[in-house]
């Protein structure tokens, strides 16, 4: 009986080693995978646009699934051609509240594209239980600057400009002053002619 | 008979050759009538949607992107639509590492004693303290240089960039005569400097601005590095500085970064006391100086000469 | 204008006729064979030509690099040259058609010289310019992709028609001359024979001729005198229309004007003086002659230093910023030698001397000439180069040369060669056409040739 005892706890124990092995990998692997966000449900991010007594103000709300996350800096910037902009200066990020929120006054002025849409971004950054992550929406509330306005100033005539866009004065004078004076000189260049026709009759 | 042989085949061969010269001429006639010389049609087709609802296909090249990171392909003089670039300099930063000068040697593949950006010592009055001040074309918007050049070769772009059109320059120095700033250098000769350029034409790494190597007996500047910004690669002055003095940008976005830090341009002029250079002038330069105030490091001489060297003949 | 026509009696006409054969036969004279320090002259000139040729040979293959330019001084001899010689170039104007239009006939036997030395002058102006260009065989650019709003483009244009003007109002009343020497010349070479033919458009002296060829005269010294005037201008505006400290001045026109009257006065004093003693034609310019034109240099000289002053001394009171420096530079600097040479030897002591009488013989005139012609040139060099050693902002870290500029052999001798130039075309002019013009020094002495030419003919 003590030998049937024996064997059951070796074979026990080699079953539960066996079995347990790929659950230890498997759990390790949640583990790994859930160090990103430590907790069973990942965090997520949403960015709301609200305008309050016309402050516009951009929110933001961390959750970890149900859990609103609190005290995490969150960091707001717009998205331009060559960088990301700080909404914030200084380089400050917002701590979210226990709502699991933060949000940041939105300049009246900042200009967007051509229709006004700004690309806002919301990161996290090396967060210690969570890491980085971040978010982006758009919204128009951007200034609209008027290219074709700019253009237009560009194209204009003026003395910097192109040789296609000569101020019209100076074309005008240059123009007259060559006309006449070239005028001038070609009369007289083609009374020469006039000289060896009355020298030719002469002969005769 | 043998003459007369030799003779009509003289006469085939001249006829085919009037022939084929005369197509030549005909087709180069034709092709420069054809292209305006400097619109730079692309090969893409894009599909847009016309303003009464019809789908159709467009060359790239007729649409604009506005404050978009797309690659633009415009005609190269108009420039690329919706920017109006714009520098800030801080000079509280430079320390005069003259790494820009190094960066934008390597990108536009020159080397010294050609500089489009230089840094200079400055001391404002006698009892203020002197300081490093990094310099290169400003792009004004009331261009000095663009107004006396003869052939249009050098024009305002209007992203603002002032440019240069190495195949049409003239060689008339007119334009580094009349900037007050002294941005403009000149391709003097074959040296072993313009040498250089030559032979490393094709081994530039990739974000290099393709700016054609100046060719002899042309002008030359700092021309903004558009090539690499509409790729969303900083210039190179910017991205080599250690202590991140220049700030590149864009007007229309009220943005400018020196690649870790960005600022809203109208905030940092504000803020920080932003000036021009010789403002009186009138040129209107699209480079800002901040004073050099709260220093990150204090005041250091030189401590060697630069460009020592004169340009050597081949 | 012209004295009282005589009333032309038959003795008359044969005492004009003489004094007419009289002065042909003196001004055949020189276009006979080539004496020996003529010879000499002529390959002298070449020379220098050459080795000029041979120096912009140089420069095209490498480059500006052969010049002493560099990034700072960018400009130097040649546009100081280019400058100097379009400045030479307004004495046509001045002697041929301003002075025409006054009661002054002293000046009509060195109205040809003034004419050749004018063209002569722009057209190696126009030759040195574009000696300094970096890229010579983009010239045509200039005219394919124009822009209007560029000086250099309004000089361009100035330039080329002062220049057809100028040999217009050099080649019409040469044309009765032409005819003469087509008609009385017989021992010279075909070709020559045939080129007065061609040029001589048939000129018989008949009425109708005459006519349009006064009316033609006219014409041309009437338009002639702004274009003069506005030559110099729009080239000192190549330097005034810049933000540059010493140019940026609104005084440019009238003072390169002013200027440009007295360099040339000098320039045909000293032209007159050699051909007076090299074809011996004290007959024709005489003392009379040198005493007026040392009065008129000691008027332009006045003239000059009254812009000069204006120019100088006003910037001196203030001494503004990159001003002070470019003046310092001028008045104790490393140009002061220059500079006071110039001012001093160049204007200020001609015009006192020449004010004396006894002063203005021929040769005395000639001498103080000289100075005046090179240092109207050195002035030129001072006008450029110091402006562009003293930019605003300061040169620093570049090599020992940028600071200053010291031209090269290659830009001496191309500018020496430009001068040789100059001096070759006014000397194989003078050898195939008569240097003072005959009908219009007769004029002077109240013989109209086309009277002359037309009685001969009805007595004939």
């Amino acid at each position: 009986m003590t030998n049937n005892f024996k064997t059951n706890w070796i074979g026990k124990l080699l079953i539960a080693a066996t079995f347990s092995m790929p659950i230890c990998l498997f759990a390790q692997d949640k583990k790994t995978s859930e160090k990103k966000d430590a907790t069973p449900v990942a965090a997520s991010m949403k960015l709301n646009f609200a305008e309050v007594d016309s402050v516009k103000v951009i929110n933001v709300s961390l959750a970890a699934g149900e859990k609103p996350l609190e005290g995490i800096e969150v960091k707001f910037y717009v998205k331009r051609s060559l960088s990301l902009l700080p909404l914030i200066s200084n380089g400050k990020g917002v701590s979210t509240d226990e709502k699991g929120g933060a949000s940041v006054k939105f300049p009246k002025d900042l200009p967007g594209d051509c229709n006004g849409t700004i690309v806002v971004i919301a990161k996290v950054e090396d967060d210690e239980n969570y890491g980085s992550f971040e978010t982006k929406d758009s919204v128009k509330w951007g200034t609209i600057i008027s290219i074709s306005a700019q253009e237009e100033e560009w194209e204009k005539r003026s003395m910097s400009g192109t040789g296609s866009r000569v101020p019209t004065f100076l074309i005008a004078t240059a123009g007259v002053i060559i006309i006449v004076v070239w005028g001038i000189l070609l009369y007289v260049i083609f009374s020469l002619v006039g000289i060896k026709k009355a020298g030719i009759i002469k002969k005769q | 008979m043998e003459k007369e042989d030799d003779k009509s085949d003289r006469r085939k061969f001249l006829k085919l050759g009037a022939l084929a010269g005369g197509v030549v001429l005909l087709g180069t006639a034709i092709g420069k009538a054809v292209s305006s010389g400097e619109t730079k049609e692309t090969g893409e087709k894009v599909k847009v949607l016309t303003t009464d609802g019809k789908v159709v296909e467009v060359n790239s090249s007729a649409i604009s992107h506005p404050a978009s990171n797309q690659p633009v392909h415009l005609p190269v003089r108009e420039g690329i639509s919706g920017k109006k670039f714009v520098r800030v300099i801080d000079l509280a930063r430079c320390g005069n590492a003259r790494k820009c000068i190094e960066g934008c040697q390597k990108s536009h593949n020159v080397i010294a004693p050609v500089e489009y950006i230089k840094v200079k010592k400055m001391q404002e009055t006698e009892d203020s303290s002197p300081f490093w001040l990094p310099q290169m074309c400003f792009h004004c918007d009331n261009p000095p240089c663009t107004k006396v050049c003869p052939v249009d070769a050098t024009f305002k772009r209007s992203d603002g960039i002032v440019a240069i059109d190495s195949d049409r320059c003239i060689g008339c120095r007119f334009c580094m005569a009349a900037c007050p700033y002294s941005a403009r250098v000149f391709n003097w000769g074959t040296t072993v400097q313009s040498k250089y350029t030559t032979d490393h034409q094709d081994t530039i790494p990739e974000n290099y601005c393709p700016t054609p190597q100046i060719p002899v007996g042309t002008v030359s500047k700092c021309d903004f590095c558009p090539d690499r910004v509409s790729k969303g690669i900083l210039p190179a002055c910017v991205m080599s500085c250690p202590n991140g003095t220049i700030f590149h940008g864009d007007q229309n976005e009220d943005t400018v970064t020196n690649g870790e830090d960005t600022f809203r341009l109208s905030e940092l002029l504000k803020n920080r006391g932003g000036y021009r250079l010789m403002e009186d002038l009138g040129t209107e330069p699209r480079v800002y100086y901040l004073p050099p105030v709260n220093r990150n490091f204090p005041f250091e001489e030189d401590s060697e000469k630069h460009n020592t060297e004169d340009y050597k003949i081949i | 204008m012209n004295q009282e026509h005589q009333i032309l009696t038959p003795e008359l006409i044969e005492k004009q006729s003489i004094r007419r054969e009289e002065m042909r036969a003196d001004l055949l004279r020189p276009l006979d064979k080539l004496g020996m320090l003529g010879k000499l002259w002529i390959a002298f000139l070449l020379i220098i030509f050459l080795i000029g040729c041979y120096a912009y040979y140089l420069q095209l293959k490498h480059g500006l690099i052969e010049t002493g330019l560099r990034d700072y001084a960018s400009w130097g001899l040649y546009i100081s040259t280019f400058v100097f010689l379009v400045a030479v170039s307004l004495v046509g104007a001045l002697i041929s058609s301003i002075l025409r239009f006054t009661h002054f006939t002293w000046n009509r036997p060195i109205m040809r010289i003034s004419e050749i030395v004018a063209v002569a002058g722009v057209i190696w102006a126009g030759l040195i310019i574009i000696i300094d260009m970096g890229r010579p065989d983009r010239v045509l650019n200039l005219f394919i992709h124009p822009r209007l709003q560029s000086p250099i483009l309004w000089d361009v244009v100035v330039v080329s028609t002062y220049l057809v003007t100028s040999v217009l109002l050099l080649y019409l009343p040469l044309l009765p001359g032409i005819a003469f020497l087509r008609d009385r010349l017989v021992k010279i070479p075909k070709w020559q024979k045939w080129m007065y033919k061609f040029l001589s458009l048939g000129w018989n002296g008949t009425q109708e001729q005459w006519t349009i060829l006064k009316r033609g005269i006219r014409l041309l010294a009437i338009i002639i005198i702004p274009l003069a005037l506005s030559i110099h201008t729009v080239t000192s505006w190549l330097f005034a229309m810049t933000l540059r400290p010493g140019w940026d001045s609104t005084n440019f026109g009238p003072y390169f004007v002013a200027g440009a009257f007295l360099a040339g006065t000098a320039g045909v004093i000293l032209a007159m003086y050699v051909f007076r003693k090299a074809y011996h034609l004290e007959k024709y310019i005489t003392e009379v002659h040198f005493d007026n034109m040392g009065k008129l240099l000691v008027l332009l000289a006045f003239i000059y230093a009254y812009f000069n002053v204006n120019e100088y001394f006003v910037p001196y009171y203030k001494m503004k910023g990159a001003e002070a420096a470019v003046l310092n530079d001028l008045f104790s600097g490393n140009f002061a030698g220059l500079y006071w040479s110039a001012q001093i030897f160049g204007m200020f002591l001609p015009a006192v001397f020449l004010m004396f009488k006894k002063m203005r013989t021929p040769g005395f005139v000639t001498l103080i000439a000289v100075p005046v012609l090179i240092f109207a040139w050195v002035k030129r060099f001072l006008i450029v180069t110091p402006t562009l050693l003293h930019p605003y902002l300061p040169i620093q870290n570049v090599p020992e040369s940028w600071k200053n500029y010291f031209p090269s052999w290659v830009e001496i001798s191309i500018v020496s060669a430009s001068f040789a130039g100059v001096l070759l075309i006014i000397t194989i002019f003078s050898r195939f056409f008569p240097i003072i013009s005959i009908w219009e020094t007769l004029e002077n002495e109240g013989i109209e040739l086309e009277d002359l030419d037309k009685l001969k003919k009805e007595n004939v």
